[in-house]
């Protein structure tokens, strides 16, 4: 009697093994699983018939059934560990899960990319305050109270009187280093600033520029254009053309307006570059006698070039940005672009 | 100023095409840009240096454009007599203020209405044409770039004084406007003022149909005085434009002969003696130009046959040479040439810049200084970058509503853009909470973010601007994994052992407001956003804030790193889990554990638990603790016994309780 349920388990246990075998997915295990070890197997209708059995015949069949029960259950994970693997293995095509990371925001990109490209020309990196005097902001910069190229400049005061404002530029950052350090120089200065310029898609009353200076022996109007020629080439990543042309700011002289050809539209012509082909980018010149008069630099020893550009400009142009507006209302759309 | 092609022709001899005109002022920069294209004339203006008064005129723009262009200025022929003995005695008080003033009488003019030749000049070039004397004069404004003006003759009682304007002193100008004229510069007769020099004329003495005798006017005001008084009155004219950037008594002279003789020509009338008060010439300018400074400005060398050809053409007489100098004469229309740099841009300008070539400048290596807070502020960001957190950047103006409602000690803008931007930020956090909003209204929840920037402050009247870093957390993670973060970001930058107070803070929500210290000096505050100010910013959601003032912080950066030896013997862990007062600073706890001057390697909290099954006024903190020897390898009796001791000091000293005993 005993033998025939030891035999019975045997072929469960062999019926159990080819079934497997062929098993490929988790839901036809779980069926497996429900007919060699589920309540109503029979396995465990053996189990349950254990008692009707002599005493020593009890201990043969529940050491056998334990056995196979334990095997089963080690085939079952087994298996179910192998079907998992390769199901996990095989099929990649589910999206990974969202990482999220932190980002910069564009304007500080910009200037460090600036700043990194003058580092390779050995330029260092000096900052200035935002709210300046009228001397420093004007008067210093050769454009003395009333001069008329102070239109160009619509400043906010906080105390007119005392010629306290917020600078309008990141010149005034010149005449402080100049004031602070004997040439040669070799200066970069990245900053905020202010112009009370209504707040639209071209314009915001806070804005960023870098201001460049290069002071030394022998300083060239050549120098100013291979230098500037030399970012701008870094700066996009492609060829683009350069222009220089005549401009007038009291503090340069020769001044100059450096132009690109319009990397929106490769200079064909385009509703950004006022279908021109160019881009005015940044104001430039040989650094004005005047200037250097002021903070007690030689002139006939020293000659220098200055310049400026905006950041936002640069930027908008760089990634191709419609509005300068989306640089201050930090929407994390916009931010996590760049 | 709009220029007319065709206009501009009837003051050239030989050939110049309109293509030319917009190749040439393309090659000065001035950026030429065409208002009006007719059949046969074309309408431009241009863009015009601040300091070249003499581009605001036909004669000065066709000068400007004459070194590149194959035609000559055709030469003013006309002068004119004075017919009859009649002179206006003139008076200025401050020679200061007027460096020239002239006048001249016409009387019996006989024809005051513009016949349609000057009409149509006049309104081509963007003016409403007027009687003809007044058509006239701005035309020979435009002409030459003098800006004239004529009185009625008849209104005025007895001399001409230029003086300053008197408290109380008021005119009707011709705009129909009354200005206050005290400390402007007028002109008056003897018994009122009748002009606002060098701006506008007085309603008084306009001319008008019935007008038969004029008096011209053609002087040279000293700029800084015009362009104060055009700023004062907020009045700034054609005249007022050209004035302010600086004219000439040549300039007076030649405005006056010209109109004289359009006058004689158009109106008739018989012309009067030239009077005048002020300098009647002035100082010839000499500028001295070495040919070797050319060179290095701007990095060329310029032959001799260039430059005597331009020079001519310019004006610029040379009067000597001397070597490689010249002394060179410079017109009185070109009050910019001041010093031989001058000139040096003249030169490149018409060398053209875009041909002047490129070169990388070979000096001598020198080390140049970098700001180190530059550097730092970098590392910082990508540290924060790292840690998950995006930078913003706002604006750094405040609201008059933000200033009134928190009472801030704001530095005020005296001449804002708009209420909203009309103080500088005491803080960042209002622009952040702007930012917060913004995003949260636009579906973007989640936010873990940071700025950097300054804030400024009004203190015993000065003003104060301080650099400041602020990080955000809303919707992202609880504070503590806010808490770390911010901890993980100091020990990055070399801060370690920060400690915490719980301190006051008006923006912080009661009692969720730490000071940090390092080395017992405060460098910032750790908080949770009060309700008063997430409902001023229509927030609802629970807000985490690290403010930092990097005055003190920047000192105590340090990211130089230093190498611990690895350890060569393995570690054990223990875990607690004790019942403490509900106020317990774990600070202290640490410390306390650490005082035990036990192999510990590491205290590392990973359960903070408070409500069921807790009793009331307690909490649970569960922590495991890392021992680790760097003699030995430590026995699991050692441990137990390190454990005892740690439970009795954490029982004695903060009335713990060990949990499941």
């Amino acid at each position: 009697m005993i033998e025939n349920n030891i035999k019975d388990v045997e072929n469960l246990l062999n019926e159990a093994r080819v079934e497997i075998e062929k098993i490929k997915n988790l839901k036809d295990l779980e069926e497996w699983r429900i007919k060699f070890l589920g309540r109503k197997s029979l396995l465990n209708e053996l189990f349950s018939k254990i008692p009707n059995f002599e005493i020593s015949d009890r201990k043969i069949l529940g050491t056998k059934l334990n056995i196979a029960k334990k095997i089963l259950n080690e085939l079952y994970e087994k298996t179910k560990e192998k079907i998992e693997k390769i199901e996990k293995k095989y099929n990649l095509s589910f999206p990974g899960k969202i990482v999220k990371i932190g980002n910069l925001h564009p304007i500080t990109k910009v200037i460090d990319e600036i700043v990194q490209i003058f580092y390779k020309l050995g330029f260092g990196v000096v900052e200035g305050p935002e709210i300046e005097t009228d001397y420093y902001n004007f008067t210093a910069l050769n454009t003395p109270e009333e001069h008329p190229a102070r239109d160009i400049w619509d400043t906010f005061y906080l105390k007119k009187e005392e010629g306290i404002l917020l600078r309008t530029h990141t010149s005034p950052v010149q005449i402080r280093v100049m004031e602070k350090y004997s040439p040669p120089l070799k200066i970069i200065s990245p900053g905020k600033c202010f112009r009370r310029d209504a707040f639209d898609s071209s314009h915001s009353p806070v804005f960023h520029q870098v201001e460049g200076l290069m002071v030394d022996r022998n300083i060239k109007f050549t120098h100013l254009k291979g230098v500037l020629s030399y970012f701008i080439k870094e700066f996009f990543k492609k060829e683009v053309k350069i222009l220089f042309l005549p401009s007038y700011f009291p503090f340069t002289e020769p001044s100059a307006e450096m132009s690109i050809s319009c990397v929106i539209c490769d200079g064909k012509g385009c509703s950004t570059c006022g279908y021109t082909g160019f881009l005015e980018i940044l104001g430039c010149g040989m650094v004005h006698p005047n200037v250097f008069r002021i903070v007690g630099y030689d002139p006939d020893v020293f000659t220098g070039f200055a310049f400026g550009m905006g950041v936002e400009r640069l930027a908008m142009l760089k990634y191709g940005i419609d509005d300068i507006r989306y640089f201050y209302l930090n929407d994390m759309k916009f931010l996590e672009q760049f | 100023m709009r220029y007319s092609f065709k206009v501009l022709k009837d003051y050239i001899d030989g050939n110049l095409n309109f293509e030319e005109i917009v190749k040439y002022t393309g090659f000065l920069g001035l950026n030429p840009k065409i208002i009006e294209e007719k059949e046969d004339d074309v309408i431009f203006e241009i863009e015009s240096p601040a300091n070249r008064p003499d581009l605001l005129s036909f004669i000065g723009f066709l000068r400007e454009i004459l070194p590149f262009g194959e035609f000559n200025l055709k030469k003013f022929e006309e002068k004119i007599k004075d017919e009859i003995d009649d002179s206006m005695p003139v008076v200025i008080e401050d020679e200061k203020d007027c460096f020239y003033y002239s006048c001249r009488i016409v009387k019996g003019i006989n024809n005051l209405i513009s016949p349609q030749e000057i009409k149509e000049k006049i309104e081509k070039i963007g003016f409403r044409s007027s009687f003809l004397v007044v058509d006239l004069s701005n035309f020979v404004m435009y002409e030459i770039g003098q800006p004239l003006h004529i009185f009625d003759l008849d209104k005025i009682k007895g001399k001409i004084i230029v003086r300053r304007g008197k408290k109380g002193e008021r005119l009707i100008t011709i705009d129909g406007k009354e200005r206050d004229l005290e400390d402007v510069l007028i002109i008056a007769d003897e018994e009122k003022p009748i002009a606002i020099a060098g701006i506008m004329g007085g309603m008084n003495t306009e001319v008008n149909f019935n007008t038969k005798n004029i008096l011209i006017e053609s002087a040279y005001f000293n700029p800084v005085v015009v362009r104060k008084g055009s700023k004062k009155l907020g009045l700034v004219t054609e005249a007022s434009l050209r004035f302010e950037k600086g004219l000439s008594v040549t300039f007076a002279q030649e405005g006056m002969e010209r109109i004289s003789f359009l006058i004689k020509k158009f109106c008739g009338g018989k012309i009067g003696k030239i009077s005048f008060a002020g300098k009647k010439e002035e100082e010839k300018r000499i500028v001295l130009l070495d040919k070797e400074k050319i060179e290095k400005i701007l990095g060329i060398t310029v032959e001799d046959e260039f430059l005597e050809k331009l020079f001519k053409k310019l004006g610029f007489l040379i009067e000597k040479k001397n070597g490689t100098k010249m002394f060179l004469a410079i017109p009185n229309y070109r009050k910019d040439i001041k010093e031989d740099i001058d000139v040096i841009e003249e030169i490149a300008k018409y060398k053209k810049y875009f041909e002047i070539p490129s070169e990388i400048p070979s000096v001598c290596i020198y080390p140049s200084f970098t700001s180190q807070i530059y550097e730092n502020v970098k590392k910082m960001k990508n540290i924060l970058e790292k840690l998950g957190f995006y930078e913003v950047i706002t604006l750094s103006f405040i609201s008059d509503k933000v200033v009134e409602k928190f009472n801030l000690k704001a530095i005020k803008i005296e001449n804002p853009l708009t209420q909203t931007f009309s103080y500088l930020r005491t803080s960042l956090i209002f622009n952040i909470l702007e930012v917060v909003r913004y995003n949260i209204y636009h579906q973007n929840e989640k936010l873990e973010i940071f700025e950097y920037g300054k804030i400024f402050e009004l203190k015993d009247k000065e003003f104060l601007e301080k650099d400041a870093l602020l990080i955000l957390s809303v919707n992202s993670d609880d504070f503590f994994n806010f808490k770390g973060k911010i901890e993980k970001f100091f020990k990055q930058c070399g801060l370690e052992n920060i400690e915490y107070k719980q301190e006051e803070n008006k923006f912080a929500k009661e009692g969720t407001n730490y000071g940090i210290y390092y080395s017992n000096v405060k460098i910032g505050n750790i908080l949770w956003i009060s309700d008063e100010l997430k409902e001023f910013y229509d927030i609802k959601n629970d807000i985490y804030v690290c403010e930092i003032s990097m005055e003190k912080f920047v000192k105590y950066i340090n990211f130089e790193k230093k190498f611990r030896q690895l350890p060569k013997f393995p570690a054990s862990q223990r875990d607690f889990s004790f019942l403490f007062p509900e106020d317990i600073n774990w600070r202290e706890v640490e410390k306390e554990i650490n005082s035990l001057n036990l192999p510990i390697e590491k205290i590392e909290v990973f359960d903070i638990y408070k409500g069921e099954r807790i009793p009331e006024g307690k909490i649970s903190v569960s922590f495991s603790i890392i021992f680790r020897s760097f003699q030995k390898t430590l026995e699991n009796e050692e441990i137990d016994n390190f454990s005892k001791l740690i439970i009795n000091r954490i029982e004695n000293k903060f009335s713990g309780k060990l949990r499941g005993q």
